[in-house]
């Protein structure tokens, strides 16, 4: 048991590659989950709301604006810049 | 993202045949501003071309057909593309038709200050993307990616468009789902092209950069502090009648331009000061304020048919989304000359 574990350079190199995969994906599953959340009450005041109140925004470039909140917001945690 | 800045072919032919004349990294800088104003020009241009094209007086409709109940339908090629008539206005509210566009609905010229903000800030990041000027390596998979993102954002926005037509009862279709239709356009590009490039396109090495843990709480105190500042700012402008009542997006942009800075010059005033970044933060503000003044002479010449929403006889509700996209525009530019870098690390 006190004898260290090798690990090869390709088993380190792999493993390495699939933490950037994994990681790549995680911050676009969050750049779509955010998008979709910060956007749900514009929709719902585009769709549901129309009828009840006085309602005049831009709808669809106020979701794209959000997506782009969540865009720079996940760029800005990933960032390893000091 | 392919996002990293490397010597510019272009630059390097300028330095060494005639000698010193400007900068490798100032040279490929001015490139890339020249050439995204050149782009977005042409882009709100051919905008700019069908408003004109659909002349005044005018609204377009889309064409309609009755099914086998007798009941009005909306015809669409490919279940996206509009089938479209140009019909006097009066005509359409007398056959009480489904309006899609009036002239100006696309380009939204009075307010061409803001679009063309936007447009700008999309034509610079996909030229960021694509590594002109500077690496050129990997540019047929990247210009691949530009083409997927023009497309999937044409298609998305379009597919916006129609929903808005089936589910609500506005008429004037595209100023109700997107205030100006560029706006749609130019967002959705800059959201799709970010979104395939964290998907791996157009990438050399797939190394994880894992930020250090110790920034972790910092960046946290950020992005909530980045809401609250946006929150301040946004009301102020509104308070004292700076924003526009058909674009209700200015807290989002201000919250966004807040979280811009952040990652480029730091959460902590005392990072303002290190390195080149006083610098990179003077330009950013000086080059918004000339901006601002640019439009300001842009809309005075043309007598305010083409213009930014400043200074105008209802006032200056275009001032917030100006400054915001103008700012952002200018932060993003300093970040590609380097200016946001605390160390210097060699000779530029």
């Amino acid at each position: 048991m006190d004898e260290k574990r090798e690990i090869s350079e390709h088993a380190l190199l792999s493993l390495e590659r699939q933490t950037a995969r994994l990681i790549e994906i995680l911050k676009v599953t969050v750049i779509v989950l955010f998008t979709v959340l910060l956007s749900v009450p514009v929709l719902g005041a585009f769709f549901g709301l129309g009828k009840v109140t006085h309602y005049t925004g831009a709808a669809w470039s106020g979701v794209w604006l959000y997506g782009l909140l969540a865009v720079y917001a996940v760029n800005y945690w990933w960032s390893i810049m000091d | 993202m392919a996002l990293r800045f490397t010597g510019g072919l272009c630059g390097k032919l300028l330095v060494e045949h005639h000698g010193l004349i400007m900068n490798r990294r100032a040279f490929n800088t001015v490139i890339a501003i020249t050439l995204s104003l050149i782009l977005a020009t042409g882009n709100l241009a051919g905008l700019h071309y069908i408003d004109k094209s659909i002349g005044p007086g005018n609204v377009q409709v889309i064409r309609t057909a009755l099914d086998i109940n007798a009941q009005k339908f909306t015809q669409w090629s490919f279940g996206l593309i509009p089938n479209i008539k140009t019909v006097p206005e009066s005509e359409a509210a007398e056959q009480r038709m489904r309006v899609w566009a009036r002239p100006g609905d696309y380009a939204g010229a009075e307010f061409l200050g803001i679009t063309f903000g936007l447009s700008a800030i999309m034509w610079f990041t996909w030229i960021n993307f694509l590594g002109f000027p500077g690496n050129m390596l990997l540019v047929r998979q990247r210009l691949l990616a530009l083409l997927a993102a023009a497309i999937l954002t044409i298609s998305a926005n379009l597919m916006f468009a129609r929903m808005t037509t089936e589910f609500s009862s506005f008429n004037n279709i595209l100023s109700t789902a997107f205030g100006y239709f560029s706006l749609g356009l130019n967002a959705g590009g800059i959201w799709f092209i970010h979104l395939l490039g964290r998907l791996g396109i157009g990438q050399l090495e797939s190394r994880p950069s894992i930020p250090p843990n110790h920034t972790k709480d910092e960046k946290l105190s950020a992005l909530l502090m980045s809401l609250v500042i946006a929150f301040i700012i946004g009301s102020i402008f509104r308070r004292v009648n700076l924003t526009l009542p058909n674009l209700p997006f200015d807290y989002v942009i201000w919250a966004i331009t807040t979280i811009v800075f952040f990652n480029y010059y730091g959460y902590l005033p005392s990072k303002w000061i290190k390195g080149e970044r006083p610098f990179g933060i003077v330009i950013s503000i000086g080059a918004t304020v000339i901006t601002v003044f640019v439009w300001v002479g842009v809309q005075y010449f043309t007598g305010g048919s083409i213009g930014a929403g400043l200074f105008t006889d209802a006032g200056s509700p275009g001032l917030s989304l100006m400054l915001s996209f103008w700012l952002l525009f200018w932060l993003i530019v300093t970040n590609f000359m380097g200016k946001t870098s605390p160390l210097r690390t060699r000779a530029r």
